[in-house]
């Protein structure tokens, strides 16, 4: 793991909107876009980072994602994918969304990646009722409506109910 | 009392209800993204969901179309099905996205070559990055002409398929490609590769799936500058026709190969690969074209990984004049043909760095092809019981020995004894049974 490590043993402060402070090595900071262009401009390392659209819980998961990631030599690609599986499975649906938006806002790709595939695949061959309740989706289409939409792209909604 | 209620709060402490519609409310770009991850047929059908789905799925920035996906419902797989559940289909789609990243295009239904150059005409003007066509076409022997293709600058993947004739242009430009997978494509004529390869100065990885030509191509030409990954595997002749093609591979940087031949004739020059790492060979020659394999080997010579599942032309005489010295070998797997030990002790002893050696595949003890003891070698004396014959990667640094995937009762008990005798510093001796009875 140290190997990995660059010479300077620099470590950053990220604070999570509930106020929690997270003390995260630099290396493992880079994994994030939106962390690595701040520390590249004049954003001084000894400062707080504030994320204030993100809780400690989701931040703590991020965190988790990003040492893995920055700590693995190249080589191990195959462990790395099956972290990645391991990472999302049983989660639940608040926590995956926390997590995408979490992704999507320091701009970490790869878990940005695996977190909306996940969404996708919860989506993928269900019936659009079971769809609407996973998500909480209020259908506000009228009967005329819903068939009409159903009707101008009817090859999409072959043997689905 | 616990009481079911009809939603649960995930997380009391922000107050945060796992009831609210938290998918609607995603930014644009997530939205898109997650619709880009399904086939297309599903995005599509999240129209459904309610009004503010209506529109989502044209922000997808990836399509994927499988016909089997669109056919599987209808009971009958007519012409005219086709024509208005799959190909109009993919025009109200492109008619509806802004913007396109990938576009992937499964066919198991034959489709008229008009269609195939239509669809080609149609995406490519979208500045995409990867491209997969998989589209068996009804008369192979029409060209799909695709010249806008074979000039998109942005296209970093490419994979074409299947069983179609390629019409290559002159001037080819694809500066950005570095994945070209060729899937039963078939060429005009032997330039036609080397131009297409010219056209891909930073291509990474190849791999040709039983190409072929219109007329037999006499020439092969794969010579890329920085090419690492090359997979190589030849068209099917008729079972009773030895081709006459030769394969000329010129690639300096390359890390990995895989050739697969089912009846090399003419064989493969192998020139220009100081940096190889590991390759995988099933190349079968005609028993009459020894000499090819020997090239072939020679042009390997510097690889630390190796695989060897061909069998060994009769006709090469003395496999230990002529094969190279492998310096850099350390891990060594041989498969059927290999099974003389005249053969696998040769390999030792060209191998001098060799750690880890496994004999591979359940077929090849059998008795027919003469156990992996052959007696002709015997007839040499005792040079079993004189270590100065052993070769040397035994005595200093074979670490492994696998016996993988072969037969009960076909375990050559000389073999594993010679082992046990003379790998002075083997660590571990496995024999895998095939059908998992066990380890030995």
């Amino acid at each position: 793991m140290a190997s990995s490590i660059e010479n300077n043993n620099e470590k950053l402060t990220l604070k999570s909107s509930d106020g929690e402070e997270f003390l995260v090595e630099k290396h493992v900071a880079l994994q994030s876009t939106l962390l690595q262009n701040m520390l590249d401009s004049d954003c001084s390392s000894a400062d707080v980072i504030p994320l204030p659209k993100i809780d400690a819980r989701t931040l703590a998961l991020v965190l988790g994602y990003c040492k893995k990631h920055a700590d693995a030599s190249s080589s191990k690609q195959g462990e790395l994918n099956s972290f990645d599986s391991e990472f999302l499975k049983d989660m639940d649906m608040g926590a995956l969304f926390n997590l995408v938006l979490a992704a999507n806002f320091m701009e970490i790709k790869g878990l940005l990646d695996i977190a909306a595939q996940k969404i996708a695949d919860t989506i993928k061959d269900k019936p659009h009722q079971e769809v609407r309740e996973i998500f909480h989706v209020e259908n506000d289409y009228t009967p005329e409506e819903e068939a009409a939409v159903r009707e101008e792209n009817r090859w999409a909604f072959e043997g689905f109910p | 009392m616990y009481m079911p209620l009809p939603c649960l709060c995930w997380n009391q402490e922000q107050n945060v209800s796992q009831c609210e519609d938290r998918i609607s409310e995603l930014p644009s770009n997530l939205i898109s993204q997650i619709l880009s991850s399904l086939p297309t047929k599903n995005a599509v059908a999240t129209s459904v969901l309610s009004t503010r789905w209506k529109q989502f799925w044209t922000l997808v920035t990836s399509l994927d179309f499988d016909d089997m996906l669109l056919l599987q419902h209808r009971s009958s797989n007519k012409d005219a099905l086709q024509t208005s559940f799959i190909i109009s289909p993919i025009y109200r789609v492109l008619d509806r996205v802004s913007g396109l990243d990938k576009v992937r295009l499964k066919c198991w239904q034959k489709y008229d070559v008009s269609h195939v150059k239509a669809w080609v005409v149609a995406i490519v003007k979208y500045h995409l990055k990867e491209l997969d066509l998989f589209i068996p076409v009804k008369c192979c022997t029409d060209y799909v002409v695709a010249r806008d293709l074979f000039s998109c600058k942005t296209l970093v993947i490419l994979k074409l398929g299947t069983e179609f004739m390629l019409d290559i242009p002159v001037s080819i430009c694809l500066p950005s490609l570095k994945i070209l997978h060729l899937d039963r494509v078939k060429f005009s004529d032997d330039d036609s590769i080397k131009r297409l390869l010219l056209g891909c100065p930073v291509l990474d990885e190849l791999n040709m799936n039983e190409c072929g030509g219109k007329d037999i191509l006499r020439v092969i030409h794969i010579s890329a500058p920085v090419l690492t990954k090359l997979r190589y595997c030849k068209e099917y002749g008729l079972e009773t026709e030895v081709s006459e093609c030769m394969t000329v591979i010129d690639t300096p940087a390359l890390l990995y190969l895989e050739l697969i031949d089912h009846a090399a004739a003419e064989g493969y020059l192998v020139k220009n690969l100081p940096h190889i790492i590991k390759a995988d060979i099933g190349v079968q020659y005609d028993r009459t074209r020894s000499k090819s394999l020997i090239d072939l080997l020679m042009g390997i010579s510097k690889v630390q990984s190796l695989h060897l599942y061909n069998e060994i032309p009769e006709a090469v005489p003395k496999l230990d004049s002529e094969l190279p010295t492998f310096h850099n070998l350390t891990s060594l797997v041989l498969g059927a043909g290999y099974v003389l030990r005249k053969w696998w002790l040769r390999f030792l002893e060209k191998s001098p760095c060799l750690e880890s050696l496994v004999f591979k595949e359940g077929d090849w003890f059998d008795e027919s092809n003469g156990y992996g003891w052959d007696e002709d070698v015997d007839k040499d004396g005792d040079e079993d019981n004189n270590k100065d014959n052993v070769p040397s990667c035994l005595l200093l640094n074979l670490k492994e020995i696998k016996f993988v995937d072969i037969e009960l009762n076909a375990v050559d008990l000389r073999m594993v004894e010679y082992f046990l005798n003379n790998a002075e510093v083997l660590e571990k001796l496995t024999i895998e049974i095939s059908e998992s009875i066990g380890d030995g």
